[in-house]
């Protein structure tokens, strides 16, 4: 028994299903994320004591170029599959999940900084809405990369057998890579410069 | 054409397929979205029979005030010292009651069970669109709903700061000294452990670990994280539906040509995809304030302290935070969440009541533009159980006004159900008794809640029993009464056999004239002025008192509803062996897929690809040789 | 930005079980792509030096708010265009962005609005 459309499109919807299902989870994703920045305007806007904390903004500046990179590469990643590359897309897949890692380092970084000055996320509200927004994103990011981690060293006997099925897990990864990216896009200028 | 009566060449069609699977695969770890829906299904009746148990707990303490429990009140020695009820328990059966018997029962019952079983059958798809996260999607629902269940046997009972968790108090209740339980180890039977806890207290690593872990051991914590669990497994649920029924309808099943039941369905998924996220988000956040000592929800200056409180001294956080917010996040889903406890139901109404009418339902395009606009206009209105927390009177217009329109398709959901059985020739079996009492039951709860839209009458009936007889008019005569329905209606089709006509009969009768006798007195006890949640059901107010009477009336009326439930039990399992044979694929001669294929269904659904020709419902048409013909034909 | 290779490769009768489609992207398709990725990226990356660049001017609040909340959204929108192809993605896709932005909106103003004592910062 085979179900359909798991690898070719369907025709009056134009998507095969793990495109359709990843972009409705994304859906739901934006409303998790929205429920955070929907607590962060009411906490900040309306309630007495928010304090503004400062965070290392070269080093945000620097994630995000980091983040916006490898949102690049992992496009480039899927286009080199198309274009029947296989090399060229592990290489440019390794270079993403490398940019993931040194976001990461970065951030972990960030962290401890703040840990060893006694900021936790119960000193005040902006640490408790600044640990939650960066951790929750941050574990997203690592997902992302152990799907990518393992695409990138299990992907060869699909690649033979299946290509068009590994580029489309290669789509529906970067889909969600993207996502991350642009959830940190708006996440930098809220929590470091506003 | 007229596919298999044969049973026994269900397998010649899977030439593809693998090997045979081992018990495990096949009925406990499987991906089948039918043994799914009924692993669904038997889990959550057995979550409603327990949430039940603990009302019926709880009628004992509002009938007779601080009496014992007679002759069981033994087992409950921990929570009930001499079998009488404490206020702290009585909070924990009433948070805990609401919390199993929505997350726990009806919304794994309506949609995880109902939408996987016959979802995909009424499609013509194989299966679900991803079947193994199908199957995670089950137990993660099964691990959230056995962690709610350890937590009434953790330091402090379960989780009694209502269903709805609000904060400050949900945040304060009960966290524990992880010193107390090591403590406690010591003295039970399990002090081995004692030794091991006290190495993991010492080391840096699992004693950070283990701090944080004993932190969730009680009861309100627990439910959030069993909440965050049941959360995830609705999300990956809806995803799988709505790429199902999106992608996976077969030739010929076009939008106009759905069963209503999908629409139902797949509106419902909707829901939860965009509704729950608030709230598993805001239950990260409570978890935060009850372990992490962040104050989202913790305002500045708390002040706590209360006779009894199993609360750490010395109560300090930053503050800040905002209580309010957690109403918000809550209620954005709870508003939708009401909707995903109807529509299902609403969806199996159609079913039973244009099969047992022998006629197409009236107004298929007004029901599904209705269903959708319902599910557009439920993220709009969530305020309006906060009506009285203080927001100003322009945005408490905005959202009456909202809630007023929403009212509008519901109406005619239920109006074109009512037309329906005008000239039907109705055949009152079991599911379309159910059926058809639900029509008039839903109409009384819904009309009810009309009182409580508008933000002025609210101020009066807001948190009172009126509140209470609203939703369980909606829910109880309302969508159990379409879940039964659904089970008597499609228990051949899992089954092979009918449950007994008559048991389901005297099921029907007591279950609805009990449910009469509990909710519509509450009604007056609610006009009354008697609060929600009051541990001695209202005896400590003045105002109560020319209605507390009632409350010997609704509990025997509760117990009552518990023993017309037996025969409904005893049906369930002895039909299973002992139940009639049907006598061939569609013992209703029903027109819709999922009854065009073998009854058991085979794997991989059906024997030939199917191909649908006509809409779902056409019933008698005229010049037709029978008074129904099937989709696919 | 349209694919105009989106033939099937089988032809089909409309309703035989699976119409199936499977994409072939030519070679020239594939670089004039990674061409506008990089012009996007050159793109992101002006965009996040002026946001960057924008912070150090002070306006009141409310402007701030809104220049950040703008470029964030432009970036955004670009990467969601672009990257993601949600400029050429299919209708349905689209609309059901469109509702979640809907309800995220709400969501992010609805809750501001019921608080009426005004706003204090």
């Amino acid at each position: 028994m085979e179900i359909p459309y798991t690898v070719s499109a369907r025709k009056d919807t134009g998507l095969y299903n793990g495109k359709l299902g990843i972009w409705l989870f994304l859906a739901s994703e934006v409303m998790l994320f929205g429920a955070l920045f929907s607590s962060y305007i009411l906490i900040r806007v309306l309630h007495p004591g928010w304090t503004k904390e400062h965070l290392n903004v070269p080093l945000g500046l620097f994630n995000t170029a980091v983040l916006i990179a490898s949102s690049v590469t992992i496009v480039l990643a899927w286009a080199s599959l198309m274009l029947k590359k296989y090399n060229k897309f592990r290489m440019y897949l390794a270079i993403t999940i490398l940019c993931g890692a040194t976001f990461m380092i970065v951030k972990s970084f960030e962290y401890r900084e703040k840990f060893t000055h006694g900021h936790w996320p119960s000193f005040n509200n902006f640490y408790a809405l600044y640990f939650t927004l960066t951790g929750l994103h941050a574990l997203h990011v690592l997902c992302g990369m152990a799907v990518m981690t393992y695409l990138l060293f299990f992907g060869r006997k699909m690649w033979e057998k299946q290509p068009q099925r590994l580029a489309n897990r290669i789509e529906v990864t970067g889909l969600f890579w993207h996502f991350v990216d642009l959830v940190w896009i708006f996440l930098f200028p809220i929590l470091y410069l506003l | 054409m007229d596919h298999a009566t044969t049973h026994d060449d269900g397998h010649a069609h899977d030439a593809p397929h693998h090997e045979e699977l081992g018990f495990w695969r096949k009925y406990i770890f499987s991906t089948d979205h039918k043994v799914i829906g009924i692993q669904y299904g038997l889990t959550s009746l057995i979550f409603l029979f327990f949430g039940f148990s603990l009302m019926m707990l709880m009628r004992w303490q509002l009938a007779y005030p601080g009496q014992p429990l007679p002759y069981i009140g033994w087992m409950f020695s921990h929570s009930m010292p001499g079998g009488v009820m404490t206020p702290d328990f009585y909070n924990a059966l009433g948070a805990m009651h609401g919390t199993i018997m929505v997350f726990l029962g009806i919304v794994p019952l309506a949609f995880g069970a109902f939408g996987n079983y016959v979802v995909p059958l009424q499609i013509g798809a194989p299966d679900m669109a991803f079947p193994k996260l199908n199957a995670i999607s089950y137990w993660a629902y099964l691990a959230g709903g056995l962690i709610m269940l350890i937590s009434f046997f953790v330091p402090g009972g379960a989780a009694n700061a209502g269903w709805t968790a609000y904060p400050p108090l949900s945040v304060i209740t009960t966290p524990i000294d992880p010193k107390l339980i090591i403590n406690a180890l010591d003295s039970s039977s399990l002090g081995f452990l004692k030794s091991i806890g006290e190495w993991l207290h010492h080391s840096p690593f699992f004693g950070g670990v283990a701090a944080v872990a004993s932190k969730c051991w009680n009861g309100q914590s627990l439910w959030l994280i069993g909440m965050i669990l049941l959360i995830t497994s609705s999300l990956l649920g809806s995803v799988n539906f709505i790429v199902t029924i999106i992608q996976l309808r077969c030739p010929g099943m076009t939008w106009m040509r759905l069963p209503f039941f999908c629409w139902a369905q797949l509106v419902t998924a909707f829901l939860l995809l965009l509704a729950f996220p608030p709230l598993e988000a805001a239950g990260v956040m409570q978890l935060m304030d009850r372990v992490a000592g962040t104050s989202f929800f913790l305002p500045e200056g708390l002040n706590v302290s209360y006779a009894g409180a199993n609360v750490v001294a010395g109560y300090t956080r930053a503050g800040g935070g905002s209580p309010l917010l957690w109403q918000h996040l809550f209620w954005f889903l709870g508003h939708p969440e009401v909707y995903v406890l109807i529509l299902p139901g609403l969806g199996i109404i159609c079913e039973v009541i244009t099969n047992n009418t022998r006629k197409p339902i009236w107004g298929y395009r007004s029901l599904v533009y209705s269903t959708l606009t319902i599910g557009f206009l439920s993220f709009t209105v969530w305020a309006h159980h906060m009506y009285l927390t203080g927001m100003g009177t322009k945005i408490s217009a905005f959202f009456q006004t909202t809630t007023m329109m929403i009212s509008i398709p519901s109406v005619i959901i239920l109006t074109a159900y009512f037309i329906s059985l005008w000239g039907g020739s109705i055949r009152f079996t079991t599911p379309m008794m159910f059926a058809m009492a639900f029509l008039p039951m839903f109409g009384i709860g819904g009309l009810t809640g009309l009182p409580l839209g508008f933000n002025a009458s609210d101020i009066h009936l807001h948190d009172t029993y009126y509140v209470i007889a609203h939703f369980h008019y909606v829910v109880a005569p309302g969508t159990i009464f379409a879940m039964f329905a659904g089970i008597y209606y499609w228990y051949p089709k899992a089954t092979g056999r009918m449950l007994n006509e008559k048991l389901g009969h005297l099921h029907f009768w007591g279950s609805l004239i009990t449910l009469n006798g509990i909710f519509f007195p509450m009604f007056i006890q609610g006009m009354a002025g008697v609060s929600r949640r009051l541990f001695d059901g209202g005896t400590q107010y003045l105002h109560a008192e020319p209605v507390l009477h009632w409350n010997e009336f609704i509990s025997i009326s509760a117990w009552g509803l518990g023993i017309f439930q037996i025969p409904f039990i005893i049906n369930f399992f002895w039909s299973i062996w002992k139940g009639r044979p049907v006598a061939n694929d569609n013992p209703w001669d029903a027109t819709t897929m999922e009854w065009q294929t073998p009854t058991p269904p085979p794997h991989g659904n059906f024997l030939v690809p199917p191909v649908v020709k006509r809409g779902p419902y056409e019933y008698s048409v005229p010049g037709e040789a029978k008074d129904y013909t099937p989709q696919n034909q | 930005m349209e694919h105009q290779s989106h033939t099937p490769t089988h032809a089909h009768d409309e309703n035989a079980p699976h119409a199936e489609v499977v994409q072939h992207y030519t070679e020239a398709e594939i670089k004039h792509h990674v061409k506008i990725y990089m012009g996007v990226f050159m793109a992101l990356l002006a965009l996040t030096l002026a946001t960057v660049t924008v912070s150090y001017f002070t306006f009141d609040f409310s402007t701030t708010v809104v220049v950040a909340l703008a470029i964030a959204s432009l970036k955004a929108a670009l990467v969601a265009a672009y990257f993601m192809h949600l400029m050429s993605e299919k209708k349905l896709v689209y609309l059901i962005m469109l509702f979640t932005v809907v309800f995220f909106i709400g969501l992010m103003l609805l809750p501001l609005l019921t608080q009426s004592n005004g706003v204090e910062y």
